[in-house]
């Protein structure tokens, strides 16, 4: 088993009330946690999601084979010239082999009825043989989930990580807010954290799609979306600290963007966390930065001289930055290690960043897929 | 496994303000000895007795050829630097002779070390002349075809400082021509290696009998050992290594101070240890010789016992103001050659500046570590600790004024290796980092700030060209903000321990290798590995510990790894 990524879906979604990609980001995060086998714990149950405007076809008999990249098979078909723009989603089965090509893709082209071609740049790792893949072809705005609906969300069941995420549209779609359970008990008490609010961009009619979703087996646990809207990045982040006390339900939610539509990766500031304290008391942690001395603060350092060399491909060593509760009387210890990388570098922007990272802004450095794994895409156009 | 000195407490000498640091460097210079350190290098507050001991003059200006002989510098066969002094014998009694020594006290003894290589199948006699007794054998050289150390003394006689000089010849010549070549030749009073009560690293005999008593099969401890220092190596047992003072003697046993807090600090039973027993009242440099032009700037060398052979000097450089005493550091990543100024040679990584673009160590061409005015508060004693480990990859020696109240008056910092890692090869991972010599007494020297005087911020690290040439280099610290109005640091942001483990969470101090691209190829970043150094939040008292003992929290954030076994005295 390995993560489960998403890279360069285009997501598209028409007319509304300006305020939609709340809701298509919804529906496109609900199809990746379903082909990535993660637990819908609750979706409102929104007819939306099954609504045949926007379920096109499922099919359990799909073929993938290692020669033929970026072509799909199905003898069942169903595929027409109108499906094209639309997205597929390749549904994983927990097992090693029936993993190997689950992900989203935007179809290019179909070829006939049983045959489609889809985008090369969504397709993280080079395909391998496989047969009866269940998959569903789909688009997100006929109709549209409605305004204030909860996703609730958990990691495979196989995984045994008890949490809960939950993603809440406000009632106009204008904003979003992400919360965690990290005691998992959404079913009862339902302790969780204060929200990060997104706040969604007006007027806009796509976005790409990109998604890091963790199977619970490595010993960081980080989750991340990010998407590029045409001006520019939003992203937001789950996943636990490691290295904390066995007692510690060190889940936690992130922004990677600023809250007021300043797009573009966040400021350190901005880097903070929502989790619950010791006494299940929600409470907010900032990731560390190293810097020059004390007194001296994050951001001047951070756009300091690159500490990169030329015999290591100029990169930075990364690191793991360590997350110190908020500045108050619940706050003030150091409560783990944050499940991603970060690193001191002037290293591009949306480069890579050796074969496992991309580089993002701010030297955050996102999971990659390994070599194969094509680079976001900072553009919505076709 | 990490050796200490622990709260070793050392007394200033009253009324006299030397701030208390030669006796400091004194206790630490025998505890390094037993810790396997070799002494290289040693000098009086003169410094150079004898001009061009290191050979490197390109001319014979300071030397005279006795009889008939042959002289040359030779830059072939070297010990140390670019040039030896090639000595050919022509005659019996032919050789050299040096200059008269220079700054020469009456009635001292003074000691002469040299480096030969003498391949000619005789033995050369080393002769001194004193002004009212004549020349005087003081050694021989043998023929063994190899570069080898010896060392003589002699005492000067009570007639004025001039005309004792050196002389080195061939008695034994019988038709025969032969080249003997020297190098290094070194002429000092010791305050260091000779300066001692009784030397046991070659017996290797110490017994340590719990809870603090010490022995030795070859040394009965009496009355007049109380209040001496025991230096004491155990490759063995944690916690064992130490500079402990003699509190009281007993059928020829030591009982030694413990400086501990704890409700039964104990040693631990061991036999075969090496040690030596000093007086630092009575010996060390300041103590021994109140004429302070002799002492002010003595200073020896020592080559670590470490694979690589790194080496450190450590120069006293007594203020003239008459408050305090600074003591210059300077360190080489290997064995690098040095002068008969103990300066390394500038074909040598080091942090000696003026050698190369890329000896980088904040500015200074040395580090310092300070001690603090004893005519105020702090006056009566200091308060020493040291930390190093199995092989001498490192040190960090810290020192504490000895009232407690005045917490910022400590001085210390680290040399050594940090670790290797895949950006870092062994030579790169050489770190050092004390405050500059700029430093305004009483200010924290300790501590990590990125100006003034902050050890942090006054390092050099090897780097990736030539043989490693220091580079400027920081200690990098944590904190969160986006401006200055918002930023808020790990060591004051962390004020309590997680709620989960009742522990406090410490980070290994992160080195940025030339941060401001001076250098191309340069800037890296690394953790200070292995060497039990630790970046955390600031405690309310400096010098207590902390999660069971388990670490040392010193000031300003920075800790030691520190054992159960000793809990700080208040």
């Amino acid at each position: 088993m390995s993560d489960f990524h998403v890279r360069n879906v285009r997501v598209y979604f028409s007319g509304g009330d300006n305020y939609d990609d709340a809701q298509a980001f919804m529906f496109v995060l609900r199809e990746s946690l379903i082909a990535a086998q993660w637990q819908i714990i609750d979706d409102e149950s929104d007819p939306a999601y099954n609504d045949p405007g926007n379920i096109f076809l499922s099919l359990s008999d799909a073929q993938f084979a290692a020669a033929s990249a970026t072509e799909i098979y199905s003898a069942t078909g169903g595929f027409d010239v109108g499906m094209e723009s639309g997205i597929i989603s390749v549904y994983g089965d927990g097992t090693a082999a029936g993993n190997a090509n689950r992900g989203l893709y935007n179809i290019k082209k179909v070829i006939d009825s049983n045959t489609i071609l889809v985008d090369e740049r969504n397709r993280v790792a080079p395909w391998s043989d496989q047969t009866g893949v269940t998959i569903r072809v789909f688009q997100v705005d006929n109709p549209y989930i409605a305004n204030s609906r909860n996703l609730v969300f958990q990691p495979p069941a196989a995984s045994g990580i008890n949490v809960q995420y939950q993603l809440t549209i406000n009632s106009t779609g204008s904003q979003f807010y992400l919360y965690a359970y990290p005691l998992g008990d959404y079913a009862t008490t339902k302790l969780i954290t204060a929200s990060h609010v997104f706040t969604v961009p007006y007027n806009i009619s796509s976005f790409r799609f990109n998604l890091c979703l963790s199977d619970g087996n490595d010993p960081h646990f980080r989750n991340l979306w990010y998407w590029y809207d045409g001006t520019g990045w939003v992203g937001g982040a789950f996943g636990k600290l490691s290295q904390c006390a066995a007692a510690d339900p060190a889940f936690f939610i992130q922004r990677l963007v600023n809250q007021n539509q300043s797009y573009g990766w966040d400021v350190a500031l901005e880097h903070d966390l929502k989790m619950l304290n010791e006494t299940y008391a929600q409470i907010n942690a900032n990731i560390m930065y190293y810097k020059d001395g004390v007194n001296v603060d994050v951001g001047a350092s951070r756009e300091r001289q690159p500490l990169a060399r030329a015999i290591n491909s100029n990169r930075a060593k990364t690191f793991r930055p360590l997350v110190l509760t908020e500045a108050s009387a619940e706050g003030g210890f150091m409560r783990g290690i944050h499940p991603m990388e970060y690193c001191h570098s002037s290293w591009p922007d949306l480069a890579e960043y050796g074969t496992d990272y991309w580089k993002m802004g701010y030297n955050t450095i996102v999971p990659r897929n390994g070599v194969d794994d094509p680079a976001p895409l900072q553009s919505t156009a076709w | 496994m990490f050796h200490y000195i622990r709260d070793c407490k050392i007394n200033d000498r009253g009324g006299l303000d030397n701030g208390g640091m030669l006796e400091c460097i004194y206790g630490i210079y025998h505890f390094m000895r037993v810790a396997g350190w070799k002494s290289i290098w040693e000098c009086d507050g003169y410094g150079e007795h004898l001009s061009d001991g290191d050979m490197e003059e390109d001319n014979l200006t300071y030397w005279n050829a006795q009889v008939s002989a042959n002289l040359a510098k030779d830059t072939t066969t070297v010990h140390m630097g670019y040039r030896s002094l090639e000595v050919e014998s022509t005659a019996a009694g032919s050789g050299v002779r040096s200059n008269d020594f220079v700054s020469i006290q009456t009635n001292q003894t003074y000691r002469v070390r040299l480096w030969a290589l003498n391949n000619t199948g005789r033995v050369w006699t080393v002769k001194v002349n004193r002004p009212n007794d004549g020349v005087v054998t003081v050694g021989t050289i043998p023929s063994d075809g190899v570069w080898a150390e010896y060392e003589f003394s002699f005492t000067s006689d009570s007639s004025s400082g001039s005309s004792h000089w050196i002389q080195i010849t061939d008695e034994g010549w019988s038709n025969v021509n032969g080249t003997i070549y020297l190098d290094q030749l070194l002429v000092y009073r010791s305050f260091f290696e000779y300066n001692l009560r009784h030397d046991a690293i070659s017996a290797a005999d110490g017994v340590i009998s719990t809870p603090d008593q010490f022995s030795a099969a070859g040394y009965s401890f009496t009355v007049a050992d109380q209040g001496r220092y025991v230096a004491v190596w155990d490759p063995t047992n944690l916690g064992n290594s130490g500079l402990y003072q003699i509190s009281t003697t007993a059928a020829g046993v030591a009982t030694l101070d413990l400086r501990s807090s704890g409700a039964s600090p104990t040693l631990t039973a061991a036999t075969g240890l090496k040690w030596r027993l000093i007086d630092i009242a009575a010996d060390a440099p300041w103590q021994q010789d109140p004429e302070n032009t002799v002492t002010q700037f003595c200073g020896f060398g020592l080559e670590s016992p470490h694979a690589e052979k790194w080496r450190m000097f450590m120069r006293a450089n007594w203020n003239t103001s008459g408050d305090y005493t600074w003591v210059n550091l300077w360190t080489s990543p290997y064995d690098a050659d040095f002068g008969a100024n103990g300066d390394f040679a500038p074909f040598e990584a080091s942090t000696h500046d003026t050698k190369s673009k890329y000896n980088k160590n904040g500015g200074n061409s040395c580090f310092t570590i300070k001690g603090r005015n004893p005519g105020s508060a702090d006056s009566s004693f200091k308060r020493v600790f040291f930390m190093t480990d199995d092989d001498g990859s490192f040190i960090s020696p810290v020192i504490r004024s000895g009232d407690g109240s005045v917490a910022n008056d400590s001085a210390g910092g680290f040399a050594g290796f940090t670790g290797v890692d895949s950006y870092h090869t062994l030579r790169e991972s050489f770190c050092v980092f004390f405050p500059s010599t700029g430093q305004t007494e009483g200010t924290d020297d300790i501590s990590f700030g990125d100006t003034g005087n902050a050890f942090s911020a006054h390092g050099a690290q090897c780097g990736d060209v030539g043989k490693g040439w220091m580079t400027r280099s920081t200690i990098m610290t944590l904190g969160y903000g986006g401006s200055s109005s918002d930023e808020l640091d790990y060591t004051t942001a962390m004020w309590r321990t997680n709620p989960y483990d009742s522990k406090w969470w410490l980070r290994k101090p992160r080195i940025a290798r030339d941060y401001v691209g001076e250098f191309t190829n340069n800037p890296t970043e690394k953790d200070m590995d292995g060497v039990g150094m630790f970046h955390g939040p600031e405690q309310s008292l400096p010098y207590t510990t902390i999660d069971s003992n388990e670490y040392l929290y010193i000031m300003n954030g920075w800790y030691w790894d520190w054992w159960s076994g000793h809990e700080m005295l208040a």
